[in-house]
């Protein structure tokens, strides 16, 4: 069994560079990291492969050169090969992405493919939609635990929904999934498996691709980046609570609870109703 | 100009998303500045027509329902097909669409069949001048804002729940469409073989909305049974301090600390906990706070959205007698529709 | 009669001939198993660090001295005597062989001979005590389940066999002689000869007693020789040799090895039983199973998996019979080691200054975690304290800027370089707990009010590496330790001054064996010296009585003991009556927090902090003073839990309170 893992490097280079990073000087926040779901996911093909026989796990990932260092580190993990898209952008957009990565993965014989929810810099949650469309495979995501059935040709994955919710999910292979966690915590990578001498170089691809005509195949646009600035949330409140003065003080406040409050003191009556009231405005009563 | 869909998703217990009655009224925003009409969007097969009539609270004039058997459970492909197919048919410029499991894997999936740009979790959206939507959301792990614009029509968004919030009901006379469409079996390669709800007694804390967490102010075995009690009244998960696993009242997987679970709930409510470094390093980012505490100085109370000096022992059987009284009104209420 | 020694006295000649071959059987098979025993050792492939320098201190102090044996009593003082007793007796022999073999005649006649006899007596007399005493003990205090009962009281009757025996032919040899009476200089002898006499045994029947017991006496120590590689008769051999090739004790706790060139190895760390060195399974055989490193350990003491004990018997058993090293369910295998024990240890050192044979169970323990992290093998809470390590150099993951800006009321990046004396190392602490960050303002309150010129590294500062290093990641700490050389270059004529005694055992131990000289001062060190200079004054009188906890980095790892408690007892205006625990000084007990324990948290049994804080209670102080800031929390949660009213309290706040 084939098992594609795509894998997104994260570092000084791609990440956005709003906040200034003030450990620059050093080897500290130097280190490219995986994309953490990412991380999940090729985990999650090493467990199949402890499972299965005769399973090859090859880690796919699109990035500038450095972004090497992360398939070494892959194949120090124990992937069975690696193949690099070596393109200097890193401000590509999913589809762009996803394109590209789907081109290399026709040409070859794949049963399963994973990869993480999102990716912990943009969040954009759609890699692995996209993907499965281009290749015209189902789809399952926010995948937690995963389990081959008997023929191989048959996935039961178990799909986190909120609340704790889970919902079973059968498909046939071949098909995309995105791994939102895995049920053993994904293994250390030690700084020592970071620098040690790379010895495995054939089982590193390395392919270029046209960056330019990459990237006129994205369809979102950033327009600009700045500090948080979070919406202010609207709330109503149960007015038959409301003496005349909290409404005043609730209108002029524009509906915000700020932190900076005043200790609730008082019999337990009224903190109780205080309580409830909150919770009633903050939609948190069921 | 197109129409602006807001897409509302069911949940199998019959309830309707948080996020998609939050888009509701921004929905109707939009459509009015475009000079264009809001459509709520609802898939399903044998939909409960109360909750439809909910949707009409929110202001919605119009609505389009597709009942199909193949819509009964939620499936990529077959709704993904669906949305196509309406989308074709009806050219709508801007989508919303809840930032659920459910949601997102539809819009991406939708995205890339119709080949237009789409930007997930976002937490605010502004129309520019253009008629085109700016997409907002925070990137890099909360640290910045990012604003996004996409290639192509419809323009297609996933909200995250809780950034917009409820406005207050209005009531208007909804017109309902009853579409058909086509889905094609075959391309519907995935099926749903079992749901398994989340019992908040026994989910893991950090899958958890809502959690209950006592500390050292929490004494003996008697009131740490009115907590069990009280976070079941509130659907929520018990959970502890270090203090508390030390005495023995919680386990280990209840936790919350940086030696064990870090959180995320939408509500966390600290019972007689002082706040040490270590929890809170577990629970500062969990979004609304409420800390119980004799201590009004306890470090945890700089952090908590609603501050409380009282007793555990006296609050806890109050609280959860006020708690009931509630939500018997609330039940009577219900009924009476 | 000549005073001489009479070799063989009425041995016949038959008898003499099966004792040569004995002895060369007896002899072949000790020389057989210290060999085999070296090529086992040698298959380890680790690099061995042999410290040659102070070996006559090590011979004098430590193995004849029996400094640190003895400091367990009365155990020590019983093992002193059978050592001289056995070291005497085996000086005896030789004797008795070069004057045999070698010189043939002449060497032990007139005063030589009564000289020689009276002490060949007297050791043997000690030599009887101890390991009667011993045996005794054994016996009546030993516990059955022990497994190692039935060999300690097997060897135990072998040797006092050995020393009745010999007493016993002597004196058949002495009555058999007719009692001359330069022969009462071998007193046990003369004596027994006495008793022997008065009761009136034929001579003949005296030459056949003697020659049955000399036979038997021949028997039983050719056989004892024989058997040494294989019992615990060993540790005379390989524990002397061990402490000769150990660091000396006093600084068996600095001197822990660094590792280079780690890009070019594949592999780091002890995994598998033959990556460890030759010395350290040399440490596993000379081991004697004393248990005092189990009665210090405050992971054993609290019911942990962990023994030092177990680690070395544990390297010993893989290396010996080829086991697997490790066992735990992320490394899949079954090893002897579980890797739980691995994980329990808060580096406190006590093992290795309780160790009488200068083993080091903390460097094996080290070497393991180092296999064991380079490898990924590390409990998930552990992991996320690297990762935040590697992307934001400290083990909480808060933004860099946390670590200074509480401190920007101290105003201290105005003073240009030229004029700063003192560089505060600030540590990650502050970042993370607002306790930590009180001791570290309290001693900036301090130097500004004794008018010192000092400023921090701000954002220039990361993690010294105390965690990463103790929990194993090697390259880590390597990592972060040149990147704060690049920035500490430029202040490497200035003071760095620290409040954490893990950040100054790091910077002024371990930096070194990377190549920089600091000039580290604690701020206990640094106050005293302020103290002494009179530049801190303070008005109010306050009179408490405060119990010192000795931190571990700063007691026993870098032996700092007598200047924090010196500003607790003359903090000027206070009259702080200092206590003491009854485990003080080098034999502290650890507060739990170091080895990377804060993200290791062991679950079983008591916690760490608690025992301590129970020892503290004791002794009914107002004050818990401290002089680092893991000792602090850990005695402040300690502290809280049990609902105590008693402060904690670093010795910097003791001086600013007011």
């Amino acid at each position: 069994m084939r098992i594609f893992v795509c894998v997104k490097p994260l570092g000084a280079k791609a990440a956005p560079e709003i906040t200034k990073n003030s450990v620059a000087q050093g080897v500290v926040g130097q280190f490219l990291t995986i994309n953490p779901p990412d991380r999940s996911a090729l985990e999650q093909a090493l467990l199949l492969k402890r499972q299965l026989d005769n399973v090859e796990v090859i880690v796919i990932s699109l990035g500038p050169s450095n972004a090497r260092e992360i398939l070494e580190i892959c194949i120090k993990m124990g992937a069975d090969k690696a193949v690099h898209l070596e393109c200097e952008d890193t401000k590509l957009d999913a589809y762009a992405v996803a394109k590209e990565l789907s081109k290399k993965i026709k040409q070859e014989i794949f049963d399963l493919v994973l990869c993480g929810s999102t990716s912990v810099d943009w969040n954009g949650f759609q890699l692995a939609g996209i993907l499965a469309h281009l290749l015209d495979v189902p789809q399952i995501t926010s995948v937690s635990e995963m389990e081959m059935q008997k023929s191989n040709r048959i996935l039961h994955a178990s799909r986190k929904l909120k609340r704790g919710a889970r919902q079973i999910v059968e498909c046939n292979l071949p098909a995309v999934l995105a791994v939102e966690s895995v049920i053993q915590a994904p293994r250390y990578i030690s700084v020592h498996t970071r620098i040690k001498q790379f010895l495995s170089e054939p089982l590193l691809e390395t392919v270029g691709v046209d960056c330019q005509a990459i990237s006129s195949e994205s369809l979102v646009e950033l327009v600009e980046i700045g500090p948080r600035r979070p919406r202010t949330k609207k709330t109503i409140v149960p007015e038959q609570n409301m003496s005349f003065q909290d409404k005043m003080k609730f209108i002029k406040s524009g509906g915000v609870s700020s932190k900076k409050n005043d200790v609730l003191k008082g019999n337990v009556s009224d903190i109780s109703h205080s309580i409830l009231d909150y919770l009633e405005k903050e939609n948190l009563l069921k | 100009m197109g129409e602006v869909w807001v897409y509302v998703e069911a949940l199998n217990s019959g309830d309707i998303e948080l996020v998609s009655l939050e888009l509701l009224e921004e929905g109707i925003k939009i459509a009015n500045s475009l000079g264009s009409n809001m459509y709520a969007v609802v898939f399903g097969h044998k939909i409960n027509h109360e909750n439809i009539g909910r949707i009409s609270q929110y202001g919605v004039e119009r609505a389009l329902v597709l009942d199909l058997p193949e819509l009964a459970e939620y499936t990529t492909e077959a709704y993904c097909q669906a949305m196509v197919q309406l989308v074709q048919s009806r050219q709508p410029s801007i989508i919303m669409i809840g930032a659920t499991p459910d949601g997102s894997d539809l819009a991406a999936r939708v995205a890339a069949v119709l080949k237009v740009g789409m930007v997930s979790d976002c937490t605010d959206f502004k129309l520019d001048p253009q008629g085109r939507l700016k997409m907002i959301k925070p990137v890099d792990g909360g640290r910045a804002q990012a604003t996004f614009e996409t290639k192509g029509t419809p323009q297609i968004i996933t909200v995250k729940e809780n950034s917009i919030g409820l406005g207050r009901p209005t009531y208007k006379y909804m017109n309902i469409e009853h579409l058909e469409v086509k889905i094609n079996q075959s391309k519907v390669r995935t099926r749903v073989i079992e749901l398994l709800k989340g019992d908040p007694r026994t989910i893991d804390l950090e899958e958890a909305e809502k959690i209950l967490s006592g500390g050292h102010g929490v004494v003996g075995s008697d009131q740490w049974e009115q907590m069990q009690q009280l976070a079941d009244a509130l659907g929520a998960t018990l959970a502890g301090s270090r203090m508390a696993m030390d005495c023995g009242n919680i386990p280990r997987e209840r936790l919350v600390g940086q030696t064990g679970k870090t959180v995320r709930p939408k509500l966390y409510i600290a019972m007689g906990i002082s706040g040490a470094s270590q929890h809170i390093g577990g629970m500062k980012e969990s979004e609304k706070i409420i800390a119980v505490n004799m201590d009004p100085l306890a470090p945890i109370m700089k952090m908590a959205d609603l501050q409380i000096q009282a007793d555990v022992a006296e609050l806890l059987p109050v609280l959860a007698a006020e708690l009931e009284l509630r939500k018997g009104n609330i039940e009577t209420v219900k009924g009476a529709f | 009669m000549r005073v001489a020694y009479e070799e063989f006295w009425q041995i016949p000649q038959w008898t003499q001939q099966i004792f040569y071959v004995a002895a060369a059987v007896s002899s072949l098979s000790l020389v057989i198993g210290i060999v085999s025993q070296i090529l086992k050792w040698q298959k380890c492939r680790g690099s061995s660090v042999w410290q040659w320098s102070g070996l006559l201190e090590k011979f004098l102090v430590y193995i004849v001295g029996h400094k640190k044996i003895r400091r367990k009593k009365p155990e020590g003082i019983i093992h002193a005597l059978m050592f001289l007793g056995f070291t005497g007796l085996f000086i005896a022999t030789s004797i008795l062989a070069v004057e045999t073999y070698v010189i043939k005649s002449g060497l032990l006649e007139n005063w030589r001979y009564l000289t020689f006899s009276f002490f060949a007596d007297i050791v043997g007399i000690v030599f009887l005590t101890g390991t009667c005493i011993a045996l005794y003990r054994r016996l009546k205090y030993g516990k059955k389940e022990d497994e190692l009962r039935p060999e300690a009281i097997t060897v135990l009757s072998v040797l006092i066999v050995i020393g009745l025996t010999g007493f016993l032919a002597e004196s058949l040899r002495i009555a058999g002689m007719g009692l001359p009476l330069h022969e009462s200089w071998s007193v046990m002898g003369y004596l027994i000869a006495l008793v022997i006499g008065a009761a009136h045994v034929a001579p003949g029947q005296l030459e056949s007693g003697h020659l049955v017991l000399w036979g038997t006496h021949a028997f039983f120590s050719l056989g004892m020789i024989a058997v040494i590689p294989y019992t615990k008769l060993f540790h005379m051999v390989v524990s002397p040799a061990n402490i000769l090739l150990s660091p000396l004790p006093e600084q068996a706790l600095t001197v822990l090895p660094l590792m280079k060139n780690l890009e070019q190895q594949q592999e780091i760390g002890a995994y598998h039983a033959v990556d460890i060195a030759w010395k350290d399974a040399m440490e596993g055989n000379a081991c004697t199973n004393c248990r005092r490193c189990e009665e210090h350990c405050p992971a054993f003491l609290t019911g942990k998996s962990l023994s030092p004990r177990t680690i070395l018997q544990g390297l010993r058993t893989a290396v010996n019979s080829g086991n697997d090293l490790l066992n735990g369910q992320l490394v899949n295998s079954d090893g002897v080691i579980a890797i739980d024990a691995v994980w329990s240890c808060t580096t406190c050192g006590s093992c290795v200054e309780q160790c009488p044979v200068s083993d080091s169970p903390l460097k094996q323990i080290m070497s393991l975690r180092v296999g064991l992290t380079s490898r990924g093998y590390v409990p998930a809470i552990a992991a996320k304290a690297l990762e935040g390590l590697q992307s934001v150099g400290n083990p909480w993951e808060f933004e860099p800027v946390k670590r200074y800006d509480w401190a920007n009321k101290f105003r201290l990046q105005d003073i240009p370089d030229e004029e700063i004396e003192v560089i505060y190392w600030l540590g990650c602490g502050v970042g993370y707990d607002n306790r930590i960050q009180e001791i570290a303002a309290a001693t900036m309150g301090i130097l500004t009010k004794a008018g010192v010129k000092y400023k921090t590294l701000a954002d220039l500062e990361v993690c010294c590496g105390d965690p990463a290093r103790r929990m194993g990641e090697e390259a880590l700490f390597q990592s972060l330790a040149r990147q704060n050389q690049q920035n500490l270059a430029k202040y490497s004529n200035k003071v760095i001054l620290t409040h954490c005694p893990h950040c100054y055992h790091v910077l002024k131990n371990e930096y070194a064996l990377l190549g920089l000289e600091i000039n580290v001062v604690h701020h206990s060190q640094f106050i005293m010296e302020l103290i002494d200079d009179n530049k801190v004054c303070l008005q109010e009188p306050w009179e408490q009585k405060v119990i010192y906890h000795d931190p571990c980095y700063l007691g026993r790892h870098n032996k700092e003991y007598s200047n924090p408690r010196q500003v607790i007892e003359s903090a000027p205006n206070h009259k702080l009556t200092l206590l003491e625990f009854e485990e003080n000084g080098d034999g502290s007990f650890c507060c739990g927090a170091g080895g990377g324990q804060l993200w290791l948290e062991s679950e079983m049994g008591e916690r760490i902090n608690y025992h301590r804080f129970d020892q503290a209670e004791e002794k009914q102080p107002d004050v818990i003073a401290t002089a680092c800031p893991y000792c602090k929390i850990m005695m402040e949660t300690a502290c809280s839990f049990r609902g105590s009213k008693i402060k904690v309290k670093d010795i910097s706040e003791l001086l600013e309170i007011s």
